[in-house]
């Protein structure tokens, strides 16, 4: 297996390689700045991304390393120091991490831990985990986009957490081109319908909203759904509908804004389409103005930004999501949870039909019933 | 523990028992046994055996299998079977080897050199059994799954096979080979999901090696319960939940009673200790929700509310089940009382301890089954007292194991 092994000091990394390379893995130690031009140059199966220390200098350095264009897929482990916060953690599997390793560990750990990736990277029939991790086919049939060799690595990334099949397909997508340049292709969209220049900036630019209007695409098949959302204050609503459709009626206003998000929304999916991602469009829909800055907490790699179209301001808002269902630990369920399938207690005995809305007694029956650590399968929020 | 509906059927004790052997001594021996419940007769051939069976009832009979004369001892067992169905039969064996005796009508062997309270505990063991296996209420529960066809004859030849102190792989692989549906299935099992090997596993021999041989009889009769009922289909169930439960236990109650043929007889006993649930779940499915549904919700044993629900527990259903399909009495026994062992008084009650508290540690650990699940007064008795906590040590890293 290829290792690349990060961090902010290298001779402290050098026990990891020699541990690793006696275990018969290809090392390649680097400081972690160079983590992304290594993983180009060594096409990793895995990396290890030391980090000690909180901090939104970490989160950029594990999504730099993370959203890598042009690299087959791999996995990302963090060894994380001690003093690392759980809200950090949680931060940084946001931020695209596979796994943590948390200090202080022994060689062993490690060479077990790293062994069980390379299993799970070299299992003859990994058929349920791979079928998830199988890159997407364009729709005319021709090549798939992800390289065939790092499809292993995308399947051990799978099977090692048998409730990211999507996360997986999420990965990929939000490592696209498409993706990467959302912003950029929207405020072309936008400047070349509008024929008015537009300048991208951040989103405390633009007044708070007071309308808003939202669109999604979806991959049935790889479960993801992507969603645009804009927002803005009736001035600039009005003044832009004025532009489009030389009034400003209230009907307008609206309009104006489904207008925009369709076309935002195909410029995306045609770009998506050209990367072989076959996603399907929505129909837009008017939303709260407040939902267009607070979405849904599932949504991942999302970005919020404002666009200066003249003299009116719009707030854009995009975020993916894997909507698949939930692998949650019974100590995780909570009230209101749907049950997507039936759970079985160590026996083998039903407990909950799938489908159930668990009720507050049902919770505290399933974790009276079941270890804390046995996987509960809930449909996705 | 406390008494639960339907025991009292078993805790009764027979009332005559009559013993068929040349050796008059055993007899006196038998007499000097203090406390028994029973009536001790005797006869010195299948003759007088006859005569005093047409005249009162007898709940138990100990045929010698040297009998000499035309009416040898099975011959004889063969006769009390047709004439007296009610009636358990026991044989003094040279060697008592009927747990692999595949012919033997008798439920239990006593071994010809046995102690007579040991005998005497091995009557009453008998007829209780017998008790249960005869019980019409439960052949009612378990229904046409009572018919099941025989154990295979892989199962015998291996248990034949590894039996020998020189037994070896090839001669255990060439068995299993001989047999392609078994083949199939073993090579599935050593290259699931629950042994994690990193390479796959295509040779007979190499599964073997691996899966050792305890693992491998117990699989055979597994495999071969689990087809005879295909249960894939049962509502309220998750088979393969519930095969890896059985196989986990089975490993636990292994480990307890250590290498040896014991071991053997705990894996394989632990295997299908619940196979009643199995058979409850299919005869008697919508019947079946509500013992479970009932049990999630009052926390009440299963086994008392499928006593109250369906007239027959888990516990019983599987023994009946296993013991119509020729399974040898020691598993039997410990499938009928792997909930209330202490029913079972007297004798080696080795293996039977390893299965009850197996199976009890397992389930007040990862089913949340409340702690006086486990029998600890009868585990003093079977002499295994103070093992309690190094067992509940073991089932606790099992359990990790699993969950990791």
């Amino acid at each position: 297996m290829r290792v690349v092994v990060a961090g902010g000091t290298t001779p402290d990394l050098e026990p990891y390689a020699a541990t690793l390379e006696q275990a018969g893995h290809v090392v390649k130690v680097v400081a972690d700045v160079s983590a992304p031009s290594a993983c180009v140059a060594e096409k990793p199966h895995l990396v290890l991304l030391e980090v000690t220390r909180d901090g939104a200098g970490a989160l950029e350095q594990i999504r730099r390393v993370r959203d890598l264009a042009g690299v087959p897929p791999f996995l990302l482990y963090l060894m994380a120091g001690p003093d690392l916060s759980q809200t950090f953690l949680r931060e940084a599997y946001d931020a695209g991490i596979d796994g943590d390793l948390r200090q202080p560990f022994g060689p062993e750990f490690l060479t077990s831990r790293v062994s069980a990736a390379t299993r799970l990277a070299r299992r003859p029939d990994p058929a349920p985990a791979a079928k998830a991790a199988v890159p997407v086919r364009p729709v005319n049939g021709a090549a798939p986009k992800v390289a065939p060799g790092a499809a292993a690595t995308a399947a051990a990334a799978a099977a090692e957490n048998p409730m990211s099949e999507s996360e997986v397909q999420l990965t990929n997508a939000t490592q696209s081109q498409t993706w990467r340049n959302a912003s950029k292709l929207i405020q072309d969209m936008g400047s070349k319908f509008l024929a008015l220049p537009v300048i991208l900036g951040a989103e405390a630019a633009a007044p708070i909203p007071s309308l808003g209007c939202a669109i999604s695409l979806s991959h049935a098949a790889h479960q993801l759904e992507a969603r645009i959302a804009i927002g803005a204050d009736s001035r600039s609503a009005r003044r832009l509908a004025v532009h489009m459709f030389g009034d400003e009626g209230d009907d307008l206003v609206g309009d104006m804004l489904n207008e925009l998000a369709n076309l935002f929304m195909g410029a995306v999916k045609t770009s998506f389409s050209a990367e072989s991602f076959a996603f399907t469009g929505g129909l837009p829909e008017t939303i709260s103005a407040d939902y267009v800055l607070r979405p849904s907490a599932t949504y991942k790699r999302q970005e919020t930004f404002s666009m200066a179209i003249a003299d009116s301001r719009l707030l854009v808002y995009i975020g993916m999501r894997s909507k698949a269902n939930l692998f949650l630990a019974s100590s995780g369920l909570r009230e209101g949870m749907v049950v997507a399938k039936d759970v079985f207690n160590a026996r083998g005995l039903m407990l909950v039909n799938g489908g159930t809305r668990l009720s507050l007694n049902m919770v505290e029956k399933l974790r009276s019933l079941l270890t804390p650590k046995h996987l509960v399968e809930v449909t996705a929020p | 523990m406390r008494s639960h509906c339907g025991e009292s059927m078993y805790q009764s004790s027979p009332q005559r028992v009559l013993v068929v052997s040349p050796e008059a001594g055993r007899l006196d021996a038998m007499r000097k046994v203090k406390g028994l419940a029973w009536e001790t007769i005797y006869a010195a051939d299948s003759a007088r055996a006859l005569e005093l069976l047409q005249c009162d009832p007898i709940d138990v009979v100990l045929a010698d299998r040297e009998l000499r004369g035309p009416t040898n001892g099975e011959a004889l067992l063969r006769m009390v079977r047709d004439l007296s169905p009610d009636t358990a039969l026991m044989a003094i064996e040279a060697r008592a080897i009927a747990a692999t005796d595949k012919k033997s009508l008798a439920l239990l062997a006593v071994d010809r050199g046995a102690q007579a309270p040991v005998v005497a505990a091995m009557f009453e063991r008998a007829y209780r059994i017998h008790k249960l296996l005869t019980n019409p209420q439960t052949a009612k529960v378990v229904g046409a799954l009572g018919e099941l066809p025989s154990v295979p004859e892989t199962y015998w030849e291996l248990s034949r096979v590894t039996a020998k102190p020189n037994c070896t792989v090839a001669e255990v692989a060439a068995i299993v080979q001989s047999d392609p549906a078994l083949s199939v299935k073993v090579l599935q099992m050593v290259n699931s999901a629950f042994f994690g090997l990193s390479r796959r596993v295509s040779s007979i021999a190499q599964a073997v090696s691996y899966l050792g041989l305890e693992l491998l009889k117990g699989l055979v009769l597994n495999a071969h319960v689990f087809a005879a009922i295909d249960a894939s289909h049962t509502k309220g169930f998750s088979l393969e939940r519930f095969q890896l439960y059985s196989v986990r236990c089975a490993r636990l109650a292994r480990k307890f009673v250590g290498e040896s043929k014991l071991g053997d007889d705990a894996f394989t006993a632990a295997i299908v200790h619940d196979i009643g649930e199995l058979v409850l779940a299919m005869q008697h499915p919508d019947k079946y929700s509500q013992v479970v549904a009932q049990s999630v919700d009052s926390g009440r044993p299963a086994d008392e509310l499928e006593r109250e629900i369906i007239g027959a527990s888990h516990a019983e259903a599987g023994a009946v089940t296993l013991a119509s399909c020729g399974i040898p009495f020691s598993v039997v026994e410990c499938v009928a009382f792997h909930h209330h062992p202490s029913l079972v008084s007297g004798g080696p009650r080795e293996v039977l301890a390893a299965v009850h508290a197996a199976d009890a540690l397992i389930g007040i650990l990862t089913c949340g089954d409340p702690e006086s699940r486990l029998d600890v007064a009868f585990l003093e008795s079977a002499g295994v007292g103070h093992r309690v906590e190094e067992w509940e040590k073991w089932a606790q890293d099992e359990v990790a194991t699993w969950e990791s």
